[in-house]
């Protein structure tokens, strides 16, 4: 899984800012009309001159929201440039599944990807970065810094990533050479989960927003022809002025398989492909104290990746449609397909602590 | 008695400056895919006197060749195997070092290092008396030590006097 891979579940939202700017982009676009946007937003709260005045300074906050958020993003890819010039990354996890990889002992790595969410109302493109720290050879130290664009308006995923700022640590307790090539490992995470700079519209984008915790549990066993993942994660969020963002609860199956011919040596690629079965279940919204009627969600997907590793260099993709989908689509898009693609590069530690 | 002196000091400065391991083929459990094998060889290449380390994933085996002047211990290479996450296996060493103790019980001591190492033959009937005190070289397994260990046993299959 993108950066989760490495145990912090995504913290997605991942529409939640593409609401923000698809929600400030309809409430700009009479201004392009000879009435305006001031006539028009009076028009809709009574042609006074009250809601005229108002409708102006709503204006002038969602055209600074727009600003503020592309002027955000633009730093974020600044950002995100500047620091994959200098840090490294890997992940040799499925793209949308919990496993269990965790860093080794003085290990940085650095992930960044691309997501995407189609629905019957619009696409949504979620963008992010990991950064990983092995602190022990089976604990690592994790932040995820998101960041969105886009259009649409699509149900809630902890799958993809999103607007929630979280840090947190993997720790694998269970880890069992069993062969050459096996292993039997569990890993557990925990993360605090932030609200992001990107705020949201919609259902959610009227809620207080709280911090949250995110924990997951993953279990698998690898070899040098199959991998077998098997995760769940659950996130929970605080209570902010009688509102609260709905329960996650997400799970995954991951299998994959490596061709004998692709079983190669270090200094070339190596490809393996997965078929990943995530589900996501969300619990209702509260806002104002009571729960939205016909809020929560309960959706199933299934699908292919490729993950291709060279040295310190991974990239991955895949694509997933529904199997399973549960949910208002009153409230939320009828979400058709995701897809994805992940870059990893990882600086290795080379350094010896007994030289 | 002068010339005596200058020549055991010049004898001992070659014996702790020669390498002593010469080659170790480790097996490593757990290694799945290149960034394993990488970051294994990325770590043992910067333990000092390692001349080269190949990685084989399908056998799970990673050779190491060490320079002439090494005096790498074999406790490093388990460490920079354990710190990446994966479980080191019997290593097949070969050495060269000073045989000591009895005939019954030799001990090697690979020179330029602390490891020493009780010798087990592999088969029987090995007479090592005419070789105690000698600089030898030997080939043979270290078996698995648990984590954080080094073995203290080396199960040998040849010996002989270096040359």
């Amino acid at each position: 899984m993108f950066f989760y891979g490495r145990q912090i579940p995504h913290a997605t939202y991942a529409y939640r800012m593409c609401n923000a700017y698809a929600y400030a982009k309809s409430r700009w676009r009479p201004l392009d009309t000879s009435s305006g946007y001031i006539t028009s937003l009076a028009e809709s709260e009574g042609e006074d001159e009250v809601a005229g005045q108002r409708g102006n300074a709503r204006f002038r906050s969602t055209r600074d929201l727009i600003e503020k958020a592309w002027t955000r993003f633009a730093l974020f890819c600044l950002c995100s440039m500047v620091v994959s010039s200098s840090a490294y990354a890997a992940d040799h996890s499925p793209l949308f599944s919990y496993a269990t990889p965790v860093n080794a002992k003085g290990e940085f790595s650095f992930d960044t990807g691309l997501f995407g969410r189609t629905g019957s109302e619009g696409t949504q493109f979620s963008t992010g970065s990991g950064f990983g720290y092995g602190l022990r050879p089976h604990v690592t130290l994790n932040a995820f810094l998101p960041a969105m664009f886009g259009t649409g308006n699509l149900p809630e995923s902890r799958i993809i990533s999103g607007s929630e700022w979280a840090t947190g640590a993997s720790w694998r307790f269970l880890d069992s050479g069993r062969g050459v090539g096996r292993r039997l490992e569990s890993t557990a995470s925990l993360s605090a989960v932030a609200p992001g700079p990107q705020s949201a519209t919609g259902v959610l984008g009227n809620l207080h927003r709280a911090p949250g915790v995110a924990g997951s549990l993953a279990a698998g066993m690898t070899s040098r022809s199959q991998y077998l993942w098997v995760g769940s994660g659950y996130t929970r969020f605080a209570e902010a002025s009688h509102d609260r963002r709905p329960d996650t609860t997400s799970w995954s199956v991951a299998y994959g398989y490596r061709p004998s011919k692709l079983r190669r040596g270090v200094d070339q690629w190596d490809y393996r492909g997965f078929v990943e079965l995530t589900g996501e279940h969300t619990g209702g919204v509260k806002t104002g104290g009571t729960i939205l009627p016909n809020s929560s969600s309960t959706t199933v997907w299934l699908g292919p990746s490729v993950l291709g590793i060279f040295e310190e260099f991974a990239v991955e993709a895949g694509v997933q449609g529904p199997i399973i989908r549960d949910e208002s689509d009153v409230i939320y898009g009828r979400e058709r397909i995701r897809f994805g693609i992940n870059l990893s590069y990882l600086k290795y530690s080379s350094r010896s602590h007994s030289r | 008695m002068k010339k005596i002196a200058i020549t055991g000091i010049l004898a001992m400065c070659a014996l702790t400056a020669q390498g002593q391991y010469k080659q170790i083929d480790m097996t490593v459990f757990g290694m799945d895919c290149p960034p394993c094998a990488f970051a294994i060889r990325l770590s043992m290449k910067n333990v000092r006197g390692v001349s080269g380390v190949d990685v084989d994933l399908n056998k799970g085996l990673v050779t190491i060749k060490l320079t002439a002047r090494s005096t790498a211990e074999l406790r490093q290479f388990n460490e920079a195997v354990e710190k990446n996450g994966f479980a080191h296996q019997d290593a097949d060493v070969l050495a060269e070092g000073v045989l000591s103790g009895l005939p019954t019980a030799p001990l090697l001591q690979v020179t330029g290092t602390n490891d020493r190492y009780a010798l087990v033959p592999f088969a029987q009937g090995v007479d090592v008396t005419a070789l105690l005190g000698k600089l030898v070289i030997i080939q043979g397994v270290l078996p698995q030590s648990p984590r954080g260990k080094v073995p203290v046993v080396l199960r040998y299959k040849t010996i002989a006097v270096s040359k």
